[in-house]
């Protein structure tokens, strides 16, 4: 009974830490991209991407070697858009990679702003 | 101090390193590359005349995947990728910035084939940084493609050790190797200096050792010196002393003797015989006269003084040194002061008196005085033993011819005579000691009309003191 409630709560504790891809949803905005850091599952599995900002964002989605998986088109702000992917597991990086200049000429770098996360892919 | 500054200087150089190191391995963002890339090829294009030469000649320059010149409404009107020419920009934000004369770069996934050399080497659906940047003169803009991968790999790689910081890594193991150096160096000279210190201070330490081994050697050699001078002194007066013991007990002697013989080997008459032994009998006296002052002096040295101090009065003292005169001696009349008195051993001060008084007249005076005084007669040349505060003083004073200069400080020396003197050398060495034993003193000032001794003997009680009359 006891070894019952232990696996029980064990279970508990990763399904709130841990998504599968099928179910991953990833929000861009400016400074920050949201979404889980751990995806259970490798394989192929399609994310889901919405630009929850004011401006236009990408998600591009880099091995831990640089190497560019996938990436999404421009993604209007409000809009959502789907991401299919076939991850091994490791480490990934999700990112915004625009870089625009604002009316005095200043650099705004989305990557360098916050808009990038690290994304552990489970076996 | 180098070894500090060789220590700065590593420190330094390591710390450049690591800011260099960390300067270069942080990921840079893309924006720079792309605003020094898009300077690049616009500077290219506005030098060209034609626009398919210049966007060849930007991406040769650029080794980008390709170069794109685009009109205000972002179309494409030169590339390197022909396709593309014509074509309008696909993104969105790609065209918003053409026709606003803006910057924009976006990494997404390409909607169509991008031809390279005439070849198709991303086709659509290929992940590429679409750059555009407006041109200086507002006319149209340039648009670059990169390869997201390729262009990543451009980015200084995290964890890869800069050239520059190698090189100032190894400045600063010179200088570590300096500074160690130049440390071990300083600590070997302070080490040597540490020892070169202990031996001077043991080398000090010792030459002052030496130095009072040398001041106690001196003072030792000077005592051995004194000694030894001592020593022959006493070795000569001994032998003065037996040479005059020789002449002074064999005179009187010989003539005992010789009186003796003369008295039973020849027939005198009764007048000669009377002579010879009046002779005998003088010389016999002067025998034991000076056998009596060498066993006195002998005694005093060896047992010290036996006293019978009794306190007597100015006037007893003064009756009792007119006693010890001599024939021939006038004692000065004394002013009566029964109010002072002398604790002393009167018989032992009549010898002192005695001795003066048979000193002077044996030195050739007629007439000797002896006088008792509250007061000093005289300004002594020489004093022995210590004036008391309050003294009684005795005087005896003849008109001898005087001291020999030359003699003086010896006088109450043991066993010292004038040359001319026929005494003993005893009489006022034996008088000295007695005086010096009673806590007074004996001085004496000398003239060539004569001499006065002048005892100075502590008065226990002075109730009054009178001028002495002379």
């Amino acid at each position: 009974m006891r070894r019952l409630m232990f696996a029980s709560v064990l279970l508990l504790m990763v399904g709130c830490s841990v998504e599968t891809a099928a179910d991953a949803h990833y929000a861009l905005r400016e400074g920050a991209i949201d979404g889980p850091d751990r995806l259970s599952a490798a394989g192929q599995e399609t994310f889901r991407v919405q630009n929850t900002g004011e401006f236009s964002h990408t998600l591009v989605i880099t091995d831990d070697t640089g190497q560019v998986i996938a990436a999404t088109g421009l993604v209007e702000s409000g809009e959502q858009t789907s991401l299919r992917v076939d991850l091994d597991p490791g480490k990934y990086v999700f990112s915004c990679r625009i870089v625009s200049q604002d009316g005095e000429g200043n650099l705004i770098d989305h990557f360098e702003g916050g808009m990038h996360r690290t994304v552990s892919v489970g076996t | 101090m180098l070894a500090g500054v060789c220590a700065a200087l590593t420190a330094t150089s390591a710390i450049a390193a690591i800011v260099v190191q960390r300067q270069s391995t942080t990921p840079i963002g893309e924006g720079q590359v792309f605003v020094a890339d898009a300077a690049t090829a616009a500077g290219m294009i506005a030098e060209s005349t034609d626009p398919d030469t210049a966007v060849r000649r930007a991406r040769n320059a650029l080794e980008i995947e390709a170069v794109s010149l685009l009109d205000d409404q972002g179309v494409v009107i030169a590339s390197t990728s022909g396709p593309l020419v014509g074509e309008p920009a696909h993104d969105q934000l790609i065209a918003a910035a053409a026709s606003d004369h803006r910057f924009v770069a976006v990494a997404s996934s390409v909607d169509q084939d991008l031809w390279l050399d005439g070849v198709v080497q991303w086709p659509a659906g290929s992940v590429l940084y679409q750059v555009i940047s407006p041109l200086d003169d507002g006319d149209g803009s340039v648009m670059l493609h990169y390869d997201v991968s390729r262009l990543l790999s451009r980015r200084a790689q995290p964890g890869v050790i800069q050239s520059d910081a190698i090189q100032l890594l190894g400045l600063a193991a010179l200088f570590g190797v300096f500074a160690a150096v130049v440390f071990v160096g300083h600590a070997r000279a302070a080490r040597r200096y540490r020892e070169v210190a202990q031996e001077s201070k043991f080398l000090r330490s010792h030459s002052q050792e030496l130095e009072a081994a040398n001041k106690s050697l001196d003072k030792a050699r000077h005592q051995a010196e004194d000694a030894l001078a001592l020593a022959e002194e006493k070795i000569r007066i001994r032998s003065e002393f037996v040479l005059m013991i020789n002449h002074e007990l064999r005179t009187p002697l010989t003539s005992v003797v010789t009186g003796a013989e003369l008295l039973r080997s020849t027939e005198l008459s009764g007048q000669e015989r009377a002579l010879v032994l009046d002779a005998m009998v003088a010389d016999g006296a002067r025998l034991q006269e000076i056998i009596d002052q060498i066993l006195a002096v002998a005694r005093i040295e060896n047992r010290g003084l036996a006293y019978d101090l009794t306190e007597v009065s100015f006037d007893e003292l003064s009756a009792a040194m007119a006693s010890a005169h001599h024939a021939g001696v006038s004692v000065l009349p004394g002013e009566s002061l029964p109010e002072v008195f002398v604790r002393t051993d009167v018989g032992a001060l009549g010898l002192v008196a005695a001795s003066l008084v048979d000193n002077a007249l044996t030195h050739g005076a007629d007439s000797v005085a002896v006088g008792c005084s509250t007061r000093s007669q005289i300004e002594p040349q020489l004093e022995v033993g210590d004036r008391p505060e309050e003294a009684v003083f005795i005087t005896v004073t003849d008109d001898g011819p005087g001291i020999d200069d030359e003699f003086l400080p010896r006088v109450f020396e043991k066993f010292e005579k004038s040359s001319f003197s026929s005494g003993t050398g005893l009489g006022l060495y034996m008088a000295r000691m007695i005086i010096e034993a009673l806590d007074g003193s004996l001085s004496v000032q000398t003239s060539p009309a004569g001499s006065v001794f002048q005892i100075a003997l502590p008065a226990v009680s002075v109730r009054q003191r009178a001028v002495v009359a002379t």
